[in-house]
This record gives structure tokens, C-alpha cells and sequence, in this order.
């Protein structure tokens, strides 16, 4: 017991010193980029993370089944937010993938009478909500230098949807072509718009379809349930004895 | 002490409902019951058919009383479930025969104004209303913020948009831009259909296996009642209503898929 006492005080000590070091170490790269794309602070992520780090070495003093329960708790802690975060990015993204080709559809529209950079301007009006914060920083950009592929590539890159990235070269390229061209390319890109509106429209339905599907397994279960409970209560007045026959 | 419990509970939520049902919409409620009476009977049978299951259950009849008022309030939820898909349903076929009728109208007239008026004619009594509200604002403000008024979704501005850019500016190639949006109309009405098929097919598979379970249940206790009287156990009543009450609920829970908006709320743009 002392000894345990001694490594968990030991390994505290370790771990008060260089807590900056490892929680900055054992931070995913992923997480990193994901706060930043859902504009969370980190700060009190790291507070937390050390915290956690700090309590570790009372494992080493808890029996066994206590060890468990207790680090499984901590890892817990230690990982909700990297999951948590995981899904709001995920949620985020699927919303975009939506959202995306509604507001290319628009643009489609201003290109026949615009420039893309006019059309992009005019489309800021109705654009879903999730676009205007990048579109806003798009537009100064393309009023700087319009001709600049870079602005067009790095649009929503953090997104890592390859769709918006084929969308906005489609757009750079529309820049650079004459009225028959240009006239032929929309129609791709039209095309290319319907097709990804489908199938986004269609994979959405399926996923609120099968939010209820839930429903589907539950009068099996409780119908289960009812016969467990009702057997379980036949056998405990049997062993009783006191079932009249 | 629990049966006065759940009989005040039950009969409150029933109060509730009652009093929803009757203040609430009790015109489109009674049209709702006259013109799908057929579909309404048989969902009142299916909850009188659960009630009548339970007697043969050999439930005592407090249990049944209450069992019934929960079927009354399982059966309200499943009208204002109909209700609600059918105001869904309505508002998006008006949507898609607007977009689909003002495309087709303005290839004739090349004017907004004539090609709305001429789709006010097909349109029901509610559309026509709100249609008449953005023919009198586009005199005031811009097309786009007119049809704001109506409907917001992204193919009826697109459309718009792309009417005013002819009416305008002219456009070779307006016949061309309007067929590929009523293409996306033609694509978002199939799309419709098929997430109306999976709702319904979901629905009536949640119907079927809680009747299913609910008579399978009923044989195979029957058949155990010729071994030993199961029904003479201290907790069965207790045990029978709380099945029954949740098999209940299910159904009632079964409806909700019913309440799902048929269009996406992405696919909705607003002026922000």
C-alpha cells in the first residue's frame, strides 16, 4: 500500500511538472482544426485536460474494479469533448453539403445576366446562413484581385468537401471563357449542381426516415420484455409452492 | 395510489387535448375527419380493437376505463398527426404547381405579373390570397423580396430570379433556364413522393407488428393459462395495463413520423 502510495505520488509529481507538455502532446490534430472551423476557444479544453491529467496517478492507490471504473470514467471525460466536437463537425458538414449547391444554383442564375464576381456579390442576399461568413470574406477578396485562383481554392477549404473545391474551379474557369463556352460549361455545371442536390436531398430523407425506424423494433421488444417478466413471476410462484394447479 | 395517479394524469392530458382539439382548428379537424372518414374509422377500430384485446386479457374494468381514455387521447394525437401532414402536404403540391405553372405561364407572357395572375387561377382559395399579397407588393419592392411573402424556398427564387433577368434584360436562352429549373421541380416533386411512400410504408410497419405482438401475445398466453392460471398472479393487472398503455403509446408514436416537414429546412433561403 505504501509503495503504491509512493509511485501515485511519485508519477503526480511527474506529471505537476510537465502537465503543459504532455496535454499539448496528447492534443488532436483534428480537434485542433475542428475548433477553430466551429470557432471554439481551447482554452478551457486545456484546463480541463490537466486537470484530468492531475487526477490519473490516484489510480495506482483504488483495487482493481475500483481502477477500472474510476480511469474508465476519467478517459471518458478526458474524450467527450474530442467526440463531441467530432459530431458538431460532422452535423456542420452535412449541412454544408446541403446547403452548397443551393447557393450555386443561385450564382448559376446571376451568371446569365453577370460576371462571377458580380453574380457572387449579388447572391450574398440570400445565401443559407452558413455561406455568408465565408462568402463575405470571398467577395472582399475576389474586389482585390478577381483573377486569382487561390481565392476560388481556398474557399471553404476547411471543409475538406470535394465538391465545393470542383464547384469553385468550375467558377474560376467560367471567368475565362467566351459566351459559347461559357454558355456550354453552365449547363456542366448545372448538370453537376442537380445531381449533388439529389442525391443530398434524397440521402436526408432516408436519414429522417430511419430516425423512426427505432419505433419499428420497440413493440417486439416490449413484447419480450412482457413475457420475460410474466415467466419470471410464474417460476418464482412455482418455487414459492404456492400455485394451485 | 398509482391507479389515481395515472387516471388524474391521463384524464388531464385528455382535458388538454379535448380542449386543443376544440378550440384549435375545428374547421379543418372536421374537414379532415369528412374527407378521409375511411382511414379515421379504421384507426378507431385498430384502438377499440386494443381496448377489446384487453379484456380479453382479463383486465379489471378500472384498468379498461383507463385504458380507454388513453385510447381517446392516443387517437386525438393520431388526427392532429393526419391534420398536420395534410397542411404539409397541401402547401407543398400549391408550391410545386406555382413554380411549376408561373415557368410555364411566363414562357407565354414574358411578364411576372400576367404569368402570376394566370397561376392564380389553378391555385386554391389560400394560395391565391397570399399570392394576390406579393402581386400587390411588386409594385414597392423587388421581386425577390415580393415572392418573400409567399414562399422561401430556393427553386422559386431561382425562378424568380431568373424570370426578372429575362423580363429586364432579355434572354435567347430563357426557355432553355426555365426547363432545367422545372427539371429541379420535376426532381423535388419525385422526391416528395418517395419520402410520402417511406413515411406511410414505416408507419404501417409500426402498426403491424404492435398489432402482430399484441395478438401473438394473446395466443401464447392462452396457451400457457392451460398450464397454470398466469391471470391469478398478484402484479398480472399491473403488469397487462402497462403493456397494453405502451403498445398504446406506440401506435400513437407511430404517427409522428407523419409531422416530418416534406421540404428540408436547408432548402429554405431567408433575407438575413
Amino acid at each position: 500500500m505504501i509503495l503504491k502510495l509512493i509511485a501515485s505520488l511519485l508519477l503526480s509529481v511527474f506529471i505537476q511538472i510537465n502537465r503543459d507538455f504532455i496535454v499539448e502532446t496528447l492534443f488532436e490534430d483534428s480537434l485542433k482544426s475542428n475548433l477553430i472551423i466551429l470557432n471554439q476557444d481551447n482554452g478551457f479544453l486545456l484546463k480541463q485536460r490537466k486537470i484530468i491529467l492531475q487526477l490519473f496517478p490516484l489510480l495506482l492507490t483504488l483495487p482493481k474494479i475500483y481502477a477500472v471504473i474510476y480511469a474508465s470514467l476519467l478517459l471518458f471525460i478526458y474524450f467527450k469533448p474530442y467526440f463531441k466536437t467530432k459530431t458538431e463537425m460532422k452535423n456542420l458538414q452535412d449541412q454544408l453539403h446541403y446547403e452548397f449547391p443551393i447557393w450555386i444554383r443561385s450564382i448559376q442564375c446571376y451568371l446569365q445576366s453577370s460576371n462571377v464576381v458580380v453574380s457572387i456579390e449579388k447572391s450574398y442576399q440570400y445565401a443559407p446562413q452558413l455561406l455568408k461568413y465565408h462568402l463575405k470574406d470571398l467577395i472582399w477578396k475576389l474586389s482585390c484581385e478577381p483573377t486569382n485562383i487561390e481565392h476560388y481554392e481556398s474557399f471553404m477549404s476547411d471543409y475538406d468537401n470535394y465538391e465545393i473545391e470542383k464547384m469553385m474551379k468550375f467558377l474560376y474557369r467560367f471567368n475565362h471563357m467566351d459566351a459559347s463556352q461559357g454558355e456550354k460549361h453552365l449547363d456542366r455545371m448545372i448538370e453537376s449542381t442537380g445531381l449533388w442536390m439529389n442525391q443530398t436531398r434524397l440521402g436526408k430523407q432516408e436519414q429522417k426516415v430511419s430516425q423512426f425506424s427505432i419505433y419499428g423494433i420497440l413493440p417486439v421488444v416490449v413484447v419480450s420484455i412482457y413475457f420475460l417478466i410474466l415467466m419470471s413471476l410464474v417460476i418464482v410462484t412455482m418455487m414459492e409452492g404456492g400455485w394451485i394447479l | 395510489m398509482i391507479l389515481i395517479v395515472s387516471f388524474l394524469m391521463i384524464s388531464l392530458f385528455l382535458l388538454k387535448e379535448l380542449k386543443n382539439f376544440k378550440s384549435y382548428n375545428n374547421l379543418v379537424y372536421k374537414n379532415l375527419i369528412i374527407k378521409h372518414k375511411s382511414l379515421v374509422l379504421q384507426y378507431c377500430l385498430v384502438l377499440l380493437g386494443v381496448v377489446i384485446l384487453a379484456r380479453a386479457f382479463k383486465l379489471k374494468l378500472l384498468y379498461l376505463v383507463l385504458l380507454t381514455l388513453l385510447s381517446i387521447l392516443v387517437f386525438i394525437h393520431v388526427l392532429r398527426s393526419m391534420n398536420s401532414f395534410n397542411q404539409n402536404y397541401e402547401e407543398t403540391m400549391q408550391l410545386i404547381l406555382v413554380m411549376t405553372h408561373l415557368s410555364h405561364q411566363f414562357k407565354t407572357h414574358q411578364k411576372i405579373e400576367f404569368a402570376l395572375r394566370e397561376v392564380m387561377e389553378v391555385c386554391n382559395q389560400d394560395t391565391t390570397d397570399k399570392l394576390q399579397l406579393v402581386l400587390e407588393s411588386i409594385d414597392h419592392s423587388p421581386y425577390q423580396e415580393s415572392f418573400d411573402t409567399y414562399h422561401n424556398h430556393y427553386l422559386l427564387k431561382t425562378l424568380v430570379t431568373t424570370m426578372v433577368h429575362a423580363q429586364d434584360e432579355g434572354d435567347d436562352h430563357i426557355m432553355h433556364a426555365l426547363n432545367l429549373i422545372e427539371q429541379d421541380v420535376d426532381d423535388l416533386n419525385n422526391h416528395i413522393f418517395l419520402f410520402i411512400r417511406e413515411m406511410m410504408a414505416l408507419r404501417n410497419k409500426i402498426l403491424l407488428l404492435s398489432c402482430f405482438g399484441l395478438v401473438v401475445t394473446l395466443v401464447s398466453q392462452n396457451m400457457l393459462n392451460m398450464v397454470v392460471d398466469v391471470s391469478s398472479l398478484k402484479i398480472y393487472q399491473d403488469i397487462v395495463f402497462v403493456f397494453m398503455a405502451t403498445m398504446m403509446v406506440f401506435v400513437g408514436c407511430s404517427f409522428n413520423i407523419m409531422k416530418s416537414p416534406l421540404i428540408m429546412e436547408e432548402e429554405l433561403l431567408y433575407d438575413t
